[in-house]
């Protein structure tokens, strides 16, 4: 795996690099002066989020029963979803009850769809699915991954984007940014008039009375969750606040730390299917994830659910900076990727991703919920190594043997050249002795 | 077992222990909020305008039931397909002078596509209906689906270039009324 992160960033083209870096940058300083303005004191902030994530995974069970008989009350749908397989099946079958031949799904933006490779069971099953996020919506017309959680085609240039829509005929070739994105804009508004189901994530989820949070920008999110008649959210466990009280400290930090805004364009807050209004779906449904969440939170490695998914630690690490999202090799990139990724699918197949970093403490310093990811990094190389042969390990079995340990080390006081130039320690062996002769 | 149970199975008992309520200090506007307001949705790309600025969408705007009477007189009849209307004109329940944001809760006889689907939104916030703060607008939220929208639509996603009206609305007008 290391090995393959080297090889894949030596092979980098220096223009995606470049664009990275820029991009990166730009977000990394909008966040400081952001949240330097918002708050009066930004780590304050950071310790009192870390503080109610800590509560939330403290006492997760009670407060799923809790959300999940408030979503009961909302006339949210709750589904739970042992794995990606079981969620990808429950989505399935709403998707085929609702248009049995075949359903257009709008997508909004959604790491947790990411995960269970949402896209790919839909299309097997004879579904259509539609990213709409501009973003994203490149991403799948190329065939690619997002190489970013909030920014997905941070790698690609303008000049690529335009080759793609050119390719798709969504219009003439142009190189505006302004012009592409209107191009989108009318190519996937004929989508959401004719999709049967939207699909989105979570953002935040209220214990105390089952409001679903969602932020964006682009108002993607909200036709995928107001124009087809179903809306299905999928939302990681770990995703939940205890009350309406804590909304606006996470608001402020994901919004401060993911892209420099004060808040996002579009907060929704969702409470259930359409009820005395003109529009909105009319079923609403939510699939609770936990896709290994449970058996990170039972080891070394729990602190990492308190991510909020804001991408900060990315756009500050060196590393990442530099090598791209794409070097991680999975859904989730960057440092809270390098813990993330290893803790949820074994450390014996990701445990080397902790390398990638060089353990600066950027990522620590800009997290909204101050994750010890350095700490967590060391803990991983430690495991890691201690799974992968070990070339010192006769060295390490002789030293730890009192009997070879003085054999080796008479061996070494032979050979002559080396003594000719060096002095032994004449008092080899003081210690033993004042050892056995202790009284 | 079904996939409920064997998650609940796994989770480990609650701790006890106090919630925490951390109080963060926050630097909220606390006076002139219509100003300040002004100020922020300003930069975030919308306009606060007058009442009779609207009279350029007449008969051929949506609008929701409950607009006020005189509104109603300036925009004269509606266009009724959401996707060919030149503007929508809703009613927003609160606007919020920290972050130049309005609340717009989907009541009985509102539509959530008139704020969505037309290139200009135009929203109604009556003058007594400001906070200064996030969080005194999120004590103020109902049980009714709602939405915060914070300045016209936009993405970053093409080399970090801002562009307005991806898929909301390119602008966004506030009309104050009494």
């Amino acid at each position: 795996m290391s090995g393959r992160f080297d090889k894949f960033v030596r092979g980098l083209d220096e223009d995606a690099v470049r664009s990275v870096r820029a991009s990166t940058l730009r977000v990394f300083n909008a966040r400081s002066s952001t949240l330097g303005e918002v708050f009066e004191d930004v780590d304050d902030a950071r310790r009192a989020a870390a503080s109610v994530k800590a509560y939330v995974l403290d006492n997760l069970k009670a407060l799923l029963l809790q959300f999940e008989e408030n979503c009961a009350r909302n006339g949210v749908t709750v589904h739970w979803a042992e794995d990606a397989a079981s969620a990808n099946a429950t989505i399935l079958g709403i998707c085929a009850r609702v248009a049995p031949g075949g359903a257009t799904v709008v997508k909004a933006k959604s790491m947790a769809t990411e995960e269970i490779h949402l896209n790919k069971h839909l299309t097997e099953a004879g579904h259509t699915p539609i990213e709409t996020d501009l973003g994203e919506f490149v991403v799948q017309i190329d065939g690619d991954t997002p190489s970013h959680i909030v920014a997905p085609i941070i790698h690609k240039d303008r000049r690529q984007i335009a080759r793609s829509f050119e390719r798709e005929g969504l219009g003439p070739y142009t190189e505006e940014p302004e012009e592409l994105t209107m191009q989108a804009r009318a190519h996937l508004r004929e989508k959401f008039k004719s999709a049967e189901v939207g699909v989105s994530g979570v953002n935040f989820a209220v214990a105390s009375t089952g409001r679903i949070v969602i932020v964006e920008n682009e108002g993607n999110n909200r036709l995928c969750t107001t124009a087809p008649r179903v809306h299905i959210a999928l939302m990681g466990i770990e995703k939940l606040l205890p009350d309406e009280s804590d909304l606006a400290l996470f608001l402020r930090l994901l919004a401060g730390s993911a892209t420099g805004q004060r808040l996002t364009v579009y907060t929704h807050f969702i409470t259930g299917p359409r009820r005395a209004e003109g529009d909105g779906p009319e079923e609403v449904h939510l699939v609770l994830l936990d896709n290994g969440r449970s058996r990170v939170l039972n080891g070394p490695y729990r602190d990492i659910l308190r991510c909020i998914r804001c991408g900060a630690c990315l756009n500050a690490c060196p590393v990442y900076r530099r090598s791209t999202g794409h070097a991680y090799r999975h859904v989730y990139p960057g440092p809270v990727g390098a813990v993330l990724a290893p803790a949820l699918e074994g450390v014996k197949k990701l445990g080397a991703l902790a390398k990638a970093s060089s353990l600066c403490g950027e990522c620590k310093e800009v997290c909204p919920v101050d994750i010890p990811i350095p700490d967590m990094l060391l803990r991983l190389r430690s495991e890691d190594e201690r799974n992968r042969e070990n070339k010192w390990k006769w060295f390490a079995f002789g030293a730890q043997n009192p009997m070879f340990w003085r054999a080796g080390v008479r061996l070494m006081r032979m050979p002559r050249a080396w003594r000719e130039f060096r002095n032994p320690p004449k008092r080899q062996n003081d210690f033993r002795r004042w050892w056995r002769g202790r009284p | 077992m079904g996939d409920r149970e064997q998650i609940m199975k796994r989770l480990p008992d609650p701790k006890s222990g106090e919630r925490p309520t951390p109080a963060v200090r926050v630097r909220t506007p606390l006076e002139n909020l219509w100003q300040e307001f002004g100020e922020r949705l300003h930069a975030l790309g919308g306009r606060v305008r007058s009442l009779e600025s609207l009279g350029q969408f007449r008969d051929n705007a949506v609008f929701d039931e409950d607009l006020p009477e005189s509104v109603r007189e300036v925009l004269g009849s509606p266009v009724t397909d959401v996707w060919e209307a030149a503007a929508g004109v809703t009613l927003g329940d609160l606007a919020v002078a920290e972050t130049g944001s309005v609340l717009l809760a989907a009541l009985p006889g509102r539509s959530r596509l008139n704020s969505l689907a037309p290139p200009t939104h135009v929203v109604l916030v009556r003058q007594a209906d400001i906070v200064a703060s996030l969080d005194e607008a999120l004590a103020r939220l109902s049980r009714q689906t709602s939405v915060l929208v914070t300045g016209p639509s936009r993405t970053a996603d093409v080399e970090g270039v801002m562009v307005m009206g991806v898929h909301g609305p390119r602008s966004l007008w506030v009309v104050p009324i009494p």
